[in-house]
């Protein structure tokens, strides 16, 4: 049998051993990039939606930076955090570095510009028609808004999976200003790279798989929420 | 042009413009409550843009817009370099709720056809049991009552344009505008369309101001009928004046189908 194999049989035991080590990676994994994508969705669908349907100067500009952004390296993304943290940094005093926080603050760098750009992309493709059609059926604005989003909600779902994806799966960043310190900032992903390093490839490759196992579970919830009901949007009655 | 005290609608000085394109040019126009009031033109005359001003859904740049009798008080829109469109401005929500503007090309919301109905009167806050129960009764007068619980999107052109119109008979609005509405209609359908605006005028005193380039239609549904040309108002009449003793010779030769220069 060889490393593939062994490291199937290897996630099943991790797995059904409740192996601590591994369930803590796998905990601060889901943690650490949950709360980077709850504040890249609070922050980055109100930009979405103002990016998506204001008109200013310089407009391009901006959202050929966000577009650019959502390739950015998360190694890059992960030394900028770095510099920031560091000791010696801007926001050094703060003692944020080789913390979840600073994971946090690197997976939103990198989640942020997903959720602005895609977001903006599906609300531009999504029928303008519907918030005037909103609107003359009596919605106030942000009524309206809600109508949209709602009509954009497959666009903006693809936004949150792969936010989430590109999150979950960085190792550079979470490396960088985590530090894989064991029981503090060791994730599946930099586990992995400490477990290949150290030759225990079928643990590396049972970490990989239990990824993937996550990330599979986590868009099939991301899904069903995602799908909805056959209702137009959350009516407030505001009168 | 008289003001009565019948006008539900005085347009005075109204002008907007699209970039160095002035689309609209000092119109003045009286839309009397309780009638149908066709505004004809050829394409590009203005007359989406003048319908949308109307119904609160754009600002003009200048002129006022006067909406007399619609909800208690007297409501005027004036129009100036730093007036935000009336849609962003929560005192005018009571009056945007007594009016309805329905899309040359109907607009949908990706959901039940029956919900695309409810909407509008969720908003008001009718309670769901309500909305629907009204929402169905509105579709079987258009003719689309089987198609309730199916997706909006499955509609046909057609059955879309019918679906404006079920809202418009749920909602039941004090103002009716309507873009083209037979565009998408065949006989049958304009012709149901048509009995239904005029039930709604006579029954429920609903008033309309209908936009075509139709002059067929403007003579079968008009009290009122208005030409717009170019961005100017170039006459507006009783029906049969309009059509049998028009004053302006632009107008005479559109009314008799002839091709303007």
């Amino acid at each position: 049998m060889g490393d593939i194999g062994r490291g199937f049989v290897q996630a099943v035991r991790l797995i059904v051993s409740l192996d601590p080590g591994t369930y803590e990676a796998l905990g601060t994994s889901l943690r650490v990039t949950m709360s980077a994508l709850f504040w890249s969705a609070l922050a980055g669908f109100p930009l979405g939606i103002l990016l998506a349907f204001s008109h200013f100067r310089g407009k391009q500009g901006v959202m050929n930076v966000v577009y650019t952004l959502m390739g950015f390296p998360p190694v890059v993304a992960g030394l900028l955090v770095y510099l920031l943290l560091s000791r010696s940094g801007p926001l050094g005093p703060l003692g944020l570095l080789y913390t979840p926080t600073a994971m946090v603050i690197a997976q939103i760098t990198l989640a942020l510009p997903v959720i602005v750009g895609l977001s903006v992309l599906g609300l531009r493709g999504a029928d303008k028609g519907v918030f005037d059609l909103a609107l003359t059926l009596g919605a106030t604005r942000a009524q309206a808004s809600i109508a949209l989003l709602r009509e954009a909600r497959l666009a903006i779902l693809g936004a949150v999976i792969t936010a989430f994806g590109n999150a979950i799966s960085e190792v550079g960043a979470a490396m960088l200003v985590g530090g894989n310190i064991q029981g503090a900032t060791r994730t599946l992903t930099t586990a992995l790279v400490l477990e290949t390093r150290q030759g225990s490839f079928d643990r590396a490759i049972a970490l990989g798989i239990i990824l993937l196992l996550v990330s599979f579970l986590v868009n099939v919830v991301l899904s069903r929420l995602g799908e909805g009901t056959s209702e137009v949007g959350n009516v407030r009655h505001i009168n | 042009m008289s003001v009565t005290s019948t006008d539900l609608i005085t347009v005075r000085g109204v002008r907007k413009r699209f970039g160095a394109r002035e689309v609209l040019r000092d119109i003045d126009l009286n839309i009397l409550a309780g009638s149908i009031t066709v505004i004809l033109g050829t394409n590009g005359a203005g007359k989406t843009t003048l319908l949308r001003i109307l119904g609160l859904l754009e600002p003009a740049d200048e002129g006022t817009v006067a909406y007399d009798g619609v909800v208690p008080g007297a409501s005027t829109v004036a129009y100036g370099t730093s007036t935000r469109s009336p849609s962003q401005d929560g005192h005018f929500l009571p009056l945007r709720r007594q009016m309805l503007l329905a899309f040359q090309h109907p607009a949908i919301f990706s959901s039940s056809v029956l919900s695309n109905v409810t909407y509008g009167l969720q908003l008001r806050g009718v309670s769901r049991a309500e909305a629907e129960e009204r929402s169905m009764a509105a579709l079987r007068e258009t003719g689309i009552s089987d198609r309730a619980r199916q997706h909006a999107s499955s509609l046909s052109g057609g059955e879309a344009a019918r679906l404006s119109v079920a809202r418009a008979l749920a909602l039941q609005p004090r103002l009716l505008f309507l873009d083209e509405p037979s565009a998408s209609l065949d006989p049958y359908g304009t012709k149901l369309l048509e009995d239904l605006l005029m039930h709604m005028r006579d029954d429920l005193g609903m008033t309309a101001v209908v936009v075509t380039q139709d002059i067929f239609e403007a003579r079968r549904v008009a009290d009122q009928v208005a030409f717009l040309h170019q961005g100017r108002i170039i006459e507006q009449a009783p029906r049969d004046d309009f059509f049998t003793n028009p004053r302006d010779e632009q107008t005479r030769r559109f009314a008799a189908g002839e091709l303007l220069v």
